[in-house]
């Protein structure tokens, strides 16, 4: 959303409600396809900004369940460098909405636009402070999906990324008109976005190296232009980095890597951007806590404002009768939630193999009750490899749901396609009731668009689990035909009943007499 | 797929209607905003008038083009919602749609604003296949461009997979109207296929029995705004040149141009690629099976009685190979006075390679019949069974006539390529490749302004289509759910790319 905590708040209109949930409006800080939001006040007098779903975004089916869930996850992000998602509900005309922290600042954007390049001083402040954010955004396994220089606020108390979270939420309401604000914006997509692949915490980064080289230049480094010109320059051509102070300049251009694998991750920028050695790209293999102590501490001595933010937030709270925001609360030793199944990570052996280096270099700089709990976190992530970590990221479908399985030719023979992933855990479907586990339901279909008779088995095709045991279907309602003349197509669904805990992995089996075995991988 | 009573279906016999009507019912309105909804759960807000349309002006403008829309646009494809810039249809037959296994799915892509919209049938049915085909038309009076879209495993009135085409209006104005045929056959596959010149739409139904003559085909003609004007065509119709035999499958391709005859008269092409070179009389069984032919149909739109025809066997193009499904894939294009016409052989012998797939250029000067002028082929680049020529597209956009050939079974670890031909320079000829292996890159093409659009419909498991620059070697990839292409609402896209119009 453009321009959303901006300091010119514009007053309330006709038809805006006077309060939503317990919140008392008093003005509006922007407004984009997706919604309005609102700088409004708690029952104790603390501004908060209030976001508001459009009516006709609101009423898609499910969407109102999907939005609380996915802020019930933004609020296990840290408060540090974010701005903390405080409540949620509906409104009572239905429509939901989510609180967070009112950050009164200058968006990058407008920052950018009206001063210019930031200097070097408050430009590394912000590379550290949104390194920081999406740390704590990733650790609690999710994306930002849409990190934009509209989106990261420039406060007196540091900068601040807004609006993550919900991403899914809104990416999952395939809203039309509004599809400009769910989907990200061109320019702050990373190339697998585009490519339509795998969006994983990687995205996010790529999308920092793209705001530091903006911020840092004030240029885009992949220009201006529509949708199409901008995706295709992410794809053909190396983004321009300009001038960028060391050690902004390597970790950018790794951070725009092409390959999601190549970047580093958010902790591999905070260890750099404070003074150690970039690691290489490595990520925690389970969610840990926030390193949110070390980087408050580091920044809070870093962290030079632009010239111009105190004025204007002052002023704009002034104009509108509030107070100031109160400073954000002292950093607490309080580890933040951690989703469940992770375990604490404790000072252990693996942390004191950290590099003397960097705990020299960190040890001037935070408390020492800080250290402690910091280090263990940046050990764990540095010292072991592994597989990014996948919460947060789009399910991963089977590798050849929605693909054509060719029995021979393409041209000449039938395709088998199996349009959606397998839909499991169902105690019961159509009559059938699950007697070993629960049931997998596949569903499938047979095209013969080349030019002769195709005759069919009779056997269905098999379900390999993980551990590679093959179970047969139920038998379905209706037999599938014994042959497909040319140009016809069959349908239907196979029925598994799995015993509970086993995962389909793949289908194997014949399905035209005489030709040869099709395997289709589930997952 | 079985319709309200309120919703005009347009068929030979039923009185085709299929173009502009003057009032709107409320229940036309809850259809039709069904029918283009990105999300059929939003209430009243969405009006018709918004449908499509991605702006609020620009339909109204007439332009320069007449009421039959002769005299189209000279950039390629179509420009749906009237902005200046020319859009994108893709289909995904396979798509879930209203929670519809199968009932497919077509997003309209829009070239200026680089959003996207998703087009749904009226009534999503499983396994309807709705987008296997689709084409940008000016099929009203308006200057946007509306969408031409075969569903040919759809039911009609009962009959299993006799097929249908939905012509979806650009401006959101006219309600969509349904194009079946008046005896619906089981299996026809109604809309496999489908042209248009103007108001004048072909369809192809290559697996209708004709005269009991199994999987014969036969193709049908229709005029938007014109009822009453529609015909069916066979080899068996007077003056058409050919014989209805057992599995020609007449129709599964279907192109119109201006190819000779009178100018500014469209010329029908019909693609017959299971048609047996076997002489003349009706020979079923004997000959070189499969290798195909094309018939042209002058003057269609005129001809009443007998049809002034020509047609082309392999045999008169090249020698002859059996099983080379000449007639597979057709484009056409104008470029000044000059109209060209691309067919494809994707399973043909080119350089004497087999089955590495070729294509034979026709041209039409002034009014003066076409003639073959030119073969392309994968030459060393070719590998047997790549399929090239399993799809096409033409352009005269920029001047110069350039070819689009997909090979979406070629390409390094058989991940598909497209070839680009300047027509006049084949020595010009680069190959592109994009994707991973099994994507199928290439299996549809279009042109799109100076944009090339090439379907992956199995890159990963929605599929995705590349948006290709005139000079550029790599696409955009563009794939539902992802950047500003919508997911289907209630459903799950599966083969997005399939169709490119």
């Amino acid at each position: 959303m453009e321009d959303v905590n901006q300091p010119d708040v514009e007053g309330l209109r006709p038809g805006d409600p006077e309060r939503i949930g317990g919140y008392r409006l008093a003005g509006r800080l922007g407004e984009g396809g997706m919604g309005t939001v609102y700088l409004a006040t708690t029952p104790d007098g603390r501004p908060v900004a209030v976001k508001v779903i459009k009516p006709e975004v609101a009423v898609e089916e499910g969407f109102g369940a999907r939005f609380h869930a996915e802020v019930r996850n933004a609020r296990r992000v840290a408060s540090f460098c974010t701005a903390q998602v405080l409540d949620n509900g509906n409104g009572e005309d239905g429509r939901p909405y989510m609180v967070t922290e009112y950050i009164a600042g200058t968006p990058l954007s407008r920052q950018i636009s009206r001063y210019g390049a930031l200097d070097p001083a408050p430009l590394h402040g912000m590379a550290l402070g949104v390194a920081a954010a999406l740390a704590a955004i990733h650790v609690a396994g999710l994306v930002h999906r849409d990190l934009k220089p509209a989106n990261v606020i420039l406060s007196l108390s540091g900068p601040r990324v807004i609006d993550f979270g919900i991403a899914r939420a809104l990416d999952s309401a395939h809203g039309f008109t509004r599809s400009g604000e769910i989907l990200g914006s061109p320019g702050w997509w990373a190339p697998e976005q585009v490519r339509g692949l795998e969006v994983t915490q990687a995205a996010d980064i790529f999308a920092w190296g793209c705001l530091i080289a903006y911020a840092g230049n004030g240029r885009h480094p992949y220009g201006r232009g529509d949708m199409i010109t901008m995706a295709t320059r992410l794809l053909n051509g190396a983004p321009d980095l300009g001038t960028l102070p060391a050690p902004l300049d390597e970790l950018v251009r790794r951070a725009t890597s092409m390959d999601p694998a190549a970047r580093p991750s958010a902790q591999d920028l905070l260890i750099a951007l404070v003074g150690g050695t970039p690691a290489s790209p490595a990520t925690s293999p389970s969610p840990a806590e926030p390193p949110t102590l070390i980087a408050d501490g580091v920044l809070g001595e870093t962290w030079q404002p632009p010239a111009n933010v105190e004025p204007d937030s002052t002023r704009t709270l002034g104009a509108l009768g509030l107070e100031a925001a109160p400073p954000p609360p002292a950093p607490s030793p309080r580890p933040a939630p951690v989703p469940s199944g992770a375990a604490v990570p404790a000072p252990s052996g693996t942390a004191r193999r950290a590099g003397i280096r960097r705990r020299r270099l960190l040890a001037g700089l935070v408390t020492v009750a800080a250290l402690a709990v910091t280090v263990a976190v940046l050990t764990r992530t540095i010292d072991k490899t592994g597989q990014p970590p996948r919460a947060g990221t789009t399910p991963v479908t089977g590798e050849d749901v929605g693909r054509r399985i060719a029995t021979g030719s393409l041209i000449e023979d039938p395709y088998l396609i199996v349009p959606a992933p397998p839909r499991c855990g169902l105690a019961s479907y159509q009559g059938l009731t699950a007697k070993k586990g629960t049931l997998c339901v596949i569903g499938w279909t047979l095209v013969n668009a080349g030019g002769k008779r195709v005759p069919l088995t009779s056997t269905p095709l098999a379900l390999i689990d993980e551990h590679g045991a093959a179970h047969t279907p139920e038998r379905p309602a209706a037999d599938p035909p014994q042959a497909l003349e040319p140009g016809d197509r069959a349908d239907g669904e196979l029925v598994y009943d799995l015993p509970s805990g086993r995962t389909p992995r793949r289908l194997s089996g014949h399905v035209v007499e005489g030709a040869g075995q099709v395997e289709v991988r589930l997952s | 797929m079985r319709f309200p009573a309120a919703l005009p279906t347009s068929g030979l016999s039923g009185g085709l209607s299929g173009a502009l009507p003057t009032g709107v019912s409320i229940a036309l309105l809850a259809v039709l905003s069904t029918l283009l909804a990105a999300s059929p759960a939003f209430p009243a807000a969405r009006t018709p008038a918004s449908a499509v349309r991605a702006s609020a002006s620009g339909c109204t403008d007439h332009g320069s083009v007449t009421r039959d829309g002769t005299a189209a646009y000279d950039a390629p494809g179509g420009d749906v919602d009237g902005d200046g810039v020319n859009d994108v249809a893709v289909g995904d037959p396979f798509a879930g749609s209203g929670g519809q296994a199968g009932a497919g799915a077509v997003h309209v892509l829009f070239g200026r604003s680089g959003r996207a919209k998703v087009v749904l049938p009226p009534r999503p049915e499983t396994g309807g296949g709705f987008g296997w085909s689709v084409r940008l038309a000016y099929l009203d009076a308006d200057r946007c461009a509306d969408l031409l879209i075969g569903a040919p495993y759809a039911d009609v009135d009962g009959v299993r997979d006799a097929g249908a085409v939905y012509v979806v209006y650009g401006d959101g104005r006219g309600e969509p109207a349904r194009f079946v045929s008046p005896t619906p056959q089981a299996g026809a596959h109604f809309g496999w296929s489908v042209a248009s010149a103007g108001a004048l739409m072909a369809v192809g139904a290559p697996h209708e029995d004709d005269g009991g003559v199994r999987d014969a085909g036969a193709v049908y003609l229709f005029t938007a705004g014109a009822p009453g004007a529609e015909r069916r065509i066979s080899q068996e119709n007077e003056g058409v040149i050919g014989n209805s035999e057992a599995g020609d499958m007449f129709g599964w391709s279907v192109t119109l141009g201006e190819l000779g005859g009178a100018s500014d008269e469209p010329d029908l092409v019909v693609g017959a690629p299971y048609e047996n070179d076997d002489g003349t009389g009706r020979q079923d069984g004997t000959g070189t099976p499969d290798s195909g032919s094309i018939a042209v149909l002058f003057d269609v739109r005129g001809s009443t009685g007998a049809y002034v025809s020509k047609k082309w066997d392999l045999h008169d193009v090249v020698e002859t190979e059996a099983g080379d499904r000449f007639g597979y894939a057709m484009a056409y294009t104008r470029q000044g006075n000059t109209g060209y016409l691309a067919v494809s052989a994707p399973l043909g012998d080119g350089g004497r390679v087999k089955d590495t797939g070729f294509v034979r250029l026709f041209q039409a000067s002034g009014a003066k019949e076409l003639v073959p002028v030119a073969s392309f082929e994968p030459g060393a680049q070719g590998v047997a069974g790549g399929g090239y020529g399993f799809s096409l597209a033409l352009t005269g956009e920029g001047g110069e006539a350039r070819l689009a050939v997909g090979a979406p079974f070629g390409g390094t670890n058989g991940r598909g390529g497209v070839w680009l031909v300047p027509v006049r320079n084949p020595a010009g000829a680069r190959l592109i490749e994009q994707g991973e292996a099994g994507d199928h890159f290439g299996w549809s093409v279009a042109f799109s302004g100076n944009r090339l659009v090439a379907g992956l419909p199995d890159h990963g498991a929605s599929g995705a289509v590349a948006l290709i620059g005139r000079n550029d070697d790599i696409g955009a990839l563009l794939a539902p759910g992802t950047g500003e292409v919508p997911a289907v609402d209630g459903g799950t896209s599966a083969d997005f790319g399939t169709a490119v119009g």
